[in-house]
């Protein structure tokens, strides 16, 4: 029997799907263990039906994308949240930085209030994990094409599949040395911009530019700071328990090894800490107060 | 997730499928059952101009490819050229290089995605399928599709060595890039690339073949006799990567041409209630009326006089014997769009072979103060636009993102109506065949939803209600992009 398989999109850039794709030859093995029943970038069907497993890409930012969430958990065996912006909000959520109204008054250039669109915003961008029990979680920006290949060959024990905890140091290739030792010192004495140093096989923190590696959860591979870039925490925060707040994390990592008096008038830090994770800390309360978006009830 | 629902006169089609994007198709039947409007409402927006604004400016480059996954190198790009200006720097030729070959195989790996895997099955099968999608292709042509996903792999492999991911790449940065590629990676690339030529060459003109072969019927997308803008190189060669972006109208008349921010004087806006993107026109002088604008692959063709490398140059003079330059049948796009394929794979061999690609500097150090910038690209639907101010902590203060769809969404609308009056004329009902003519018409722009909703609030602005009547007229531009 082939497993039914749906591939469904709220808000989103699609990027997921695209990865999916990018199993490239081996999706034809895919396509003989899975049967695609709904997917609305390549196929026609217009209804998602009963299936054994929903992937679903995106966060929730419509009253629209609300309601499919929660008709998505009924119609699936199985719901996997795929990407950063399932997970954890990812990069759409930065708009829960101000209120719709702003945003459609600036956007739109209308008097307040009269711009409505063709549906409703949410107040805040949420992530689909806070607003429907999900199965499993592939995180990143977007996650690599192996996770989905796990996923369909560990269906339904997704228990078996073993990604990644630690933070994306693990997988870093760039020298540490003082981050490594016990001193009392800084690690560079002064916070650079990251096109402002040279390159080196150094670790970004110890050369002063700021890298969301520490409270990144790994399992991308290190691609960005291979090619001598840092690090900005699409992975989402690591699993663990209490690490739920990356922003936090890095903030309190940086402040014991960095001078950051000046980052808080220099540099952008909410941008940076919750550029992918800010729905995780604008939605505290949604998890406690769910209405009625759990699988079980 | 509601197939055609029939409520009195109105008729919905939701969700529209193979394209990018999530979009809703409205009709409306006047009592004799004609049709008498059409809507295609683009159904989200992610306020990326808003939270753009306060971030540094540096960061724009890993930003705003989020606004599209299946080109975020066109929004890595263009981000990356602005933010050059911003840190006022020339970037060396070898990162311009680099740079372009990350863009010439996003070019094949977006055009190939709709062409095989999005449009194509529209004219493999019968109208009949449930569903016509690329998996058709395994029964009638498996060979084809190995050596498609073979080319897309090819393409999404230059893009991470390039740009470090094939989805969402980080190696452009303001003053060059981060990191170039080493010798071994390139001979390893010059060799599939040099494989992948007759390969390509002939896979396409299967497509051109399966193109031609279509009954004419099929072809019947509606005429469009709009104007047209696109990139140009100095010698008025095709351009995707650098050059100035031209307008003309439908005799192919230059009506005007621009490179940097002066592209506000020539776009106006309109609102309209039911789609987040919005209606951009091209704004002749005071009194004189606007007219719509076409973007991407027909609309370059259109304007550039000849492609400089030899297959593609080849396809180009058998499209124009066929169609005629300046043709209104929008039909042709699929063709424009076959020999674009050709070209950036060609052209991707020649960057791979150019010394310059390996030698000398690839970045400048740099650190960005107050400053405006604005970046052009050709992405695969057409001009692509972004333009940032920064302040002297080099924050983003105002940003402003003009979208090839966005571009392209009159256009659209005007198809959709066109196309859905002639067929469903006298009340006809909506089957499975209509429904593919229908949604053929709007694919063929080979619509990103995803990139679309965006602002550019910078323009006159008109609000429509659904009846066309003008609710709102609205002057307003910024005073800080006006300056520049």
């Amino acid at each position: 029997m082939r497993i039914k398989v749906a591939y469904c999109i709220l808000t989103s850039c699609t990027g997921c799907k695209i990865s999916f794709l990018d199993m490239h030859e081996k999706i034809l093995d895919v396509l003989e263990k899975i049967d695609i029943v709904y997917s609305q970038m390549i196929q026609d069907h217009r209804e998602v039906p009963e299936c054994d497993l929903i992937f679903v890409e995106g966060s929730i930012s419509t009253d629209e994308d609300y309601k499919e969430a929660l008709e998505l958990r009924k119609k699936a065996k199985y719901l996997v949240a795929v990407g950063a912006c399932a997970c954890f909000g990812g990069i759409p959520a930065m708009r829960n930085f101000y209120s719709t109204d702003e945003i459609l008054d600036s956007t739109y250039s209308q008097k307040k209030g009269r711009y409505t669109g063709p549906n409703e915003l949410l107040p805040k961008v949420k992530s689909l994990s806070s607003v429907i029990d999900v199965d499993f979680e592939i995180p990143g920006c977007p996650p690599l094409p192996e996770n989905f290949i796990e996923v369909i060959d560990n269906y339904p024990n997704f228990d078996n599949i073993k990604l990644p905890t630690k933070t994306l140091c693990v997988e870093c290739d760039l020298k540490k040395e003082k981050l490594l030792s016990p001193i009392r010192e800084f690690t560079s004495l002064k916070i650079n911009d990251p096109y402002e140093v040279d390159d080196t096989d150094m670790c970004f923190l110890e050369r002063g530019v700021l890298c969301m590696g520490i409270a990144t959860r790994s399992g991308c591979g290190g691609r960005c700071v291979g090619m001598q870039v840092p690090c900005r925490g699409c992975f989402g925060p690591p699993p663990q328990e209490g690490s739920e707040d990356q922003g936090a994390g890095m903030i309190s990592a940086v402040a014991s090894i960095l001078p950051t008096g000046r980052l808080i008038a220099k540099e952008d830090i909410l941008g940076l800490v919750y550029r992918y994770s800010l729905s995780m800390i604008t939605n505290l309360q949604i998890k406690r107060t769910n209405e009625g978006g759990n699988k079980d009830e | 997730m509601k197939e055609e629902i029939k409520m009195n006169n109105i008729i919905t089609i939701e969700p529209v499928s193979r394209l990018e994007g999530k979009a809703r198709i409205t009709f409306e039947r006047d009592n004799q059952g004609e049709i008498s409007r059409a809507e295609f409402s683009v159904l989200e927006f992610r306020a990326f101009e808003k939270f753009l604004e306060g971030r540094m400016a540096r960061e724009m480059p890993r930003i705003t490819p989020r606004i599209c996954g299946i080109c975020p190198v066109s929004h890595h790009l263009v981000s990356a050229k602005a933010t050059d200006m911003l840190a006022r720097t020339v970037i060396p030729v070898r990162a311009a290089l680099h740079r372009e070959l990350m863009h010439m195989a996003q070019f094949i790996h977006s055009h190939t995605l709709h062409v095989y895997f999005l449009a194509l099955p529209d004219f493999i099968d019968s109208f009949k399928a449930e569903s016509n999608d690329f998996r058709l292709l395994l029964k009638t042509d498996p060979d084809m599709l190995k050596k498609v996903i073979r080319l897309r792999k090819f393409a999404q492999y230059v893009i991470e060595v390039t740009g470090g991911k094939a989805i969402h790449p980080m190696s452009a940065i303001p003053g060059g890039i981060s990191k170039p590629m080493s010798e071994e990676q390139r001979s390893e690339l010059i060799k599939e690339a040099k494989e992948l030529v007759p390969i390509t060459k002939e896979i396409l003109y299967k497509v051109w073949d399966l193109l031609d072969a279509v009954p004419d019927k099929l072809k019947q997308y509606e005429t469009l006799e709009t104007h047209s803008m696109a990139m140009i190189s100095k010698n008025n060669t095709i351009a995707l990567y650098d050059g100035e972006v031209v307008i003309i109208d439908k005799n192919g008349k230059r009506k005007a041409g621009y490179r940097g921010a002066s592209y506000q004087k020539y776009v106006e806006e309109r609102t309209m209630e039911w789609s987040w993107t919005k209606f951009p026109y091209f704004r002749k002088d005071e009194g004189e009326e606007s007219s719509i604008l076409q973007v991407g692959p027909l609309a370059r063709q259109k304007i550039y006089d000849s492609i400089p490398t030899a297959i593609a140059g080849e396809m180009l003079d058998k499209f124009r014997e066929q169609f005629g330059r300046y043709t209104v049948e929008n039909y042709a796009t699929h063709y424009a769009r076959v020999l674009e394929i050709m070209y950036s794979l060609e052209r991707t061999v020649e960057i791979l072979e150019d010394d310059n690609l390996m030698n000398n500097d690839y970045k400048i150090k740099n650190k960005i103060t107050k400053a405006s910038g604005v970046g052009l690209l050709e992405a695969p639907r057409g001009t692509l636009i972004h333009h940032f101010e920064s302040n002297e902590d080099g924050r983003i203060t105002n940003s402003n993102i003009l979208v090839a769809t966005t571009f392209n969404n009159p256009a659209i609308n005007l198809a959709l109506f066109k196309v859905a009056k002639a067929q469903m004329a006298g009340g006809k009902e909506i089957d499975n065949e209509t429904l593919r003519y229908i949604e053929s018409s709007v694919r063929i722009f080979d619509p990103c939803l995803t990139c679309s909703s965006h602002s550019f609030n910078n323009f006159t602005i008109k609000v429509i209600n659904h009846r066309g009547e003008t609710i709102e007229h609205v002057q307003e531009r910024s005073k800080d992009l006006r300056a520049t």
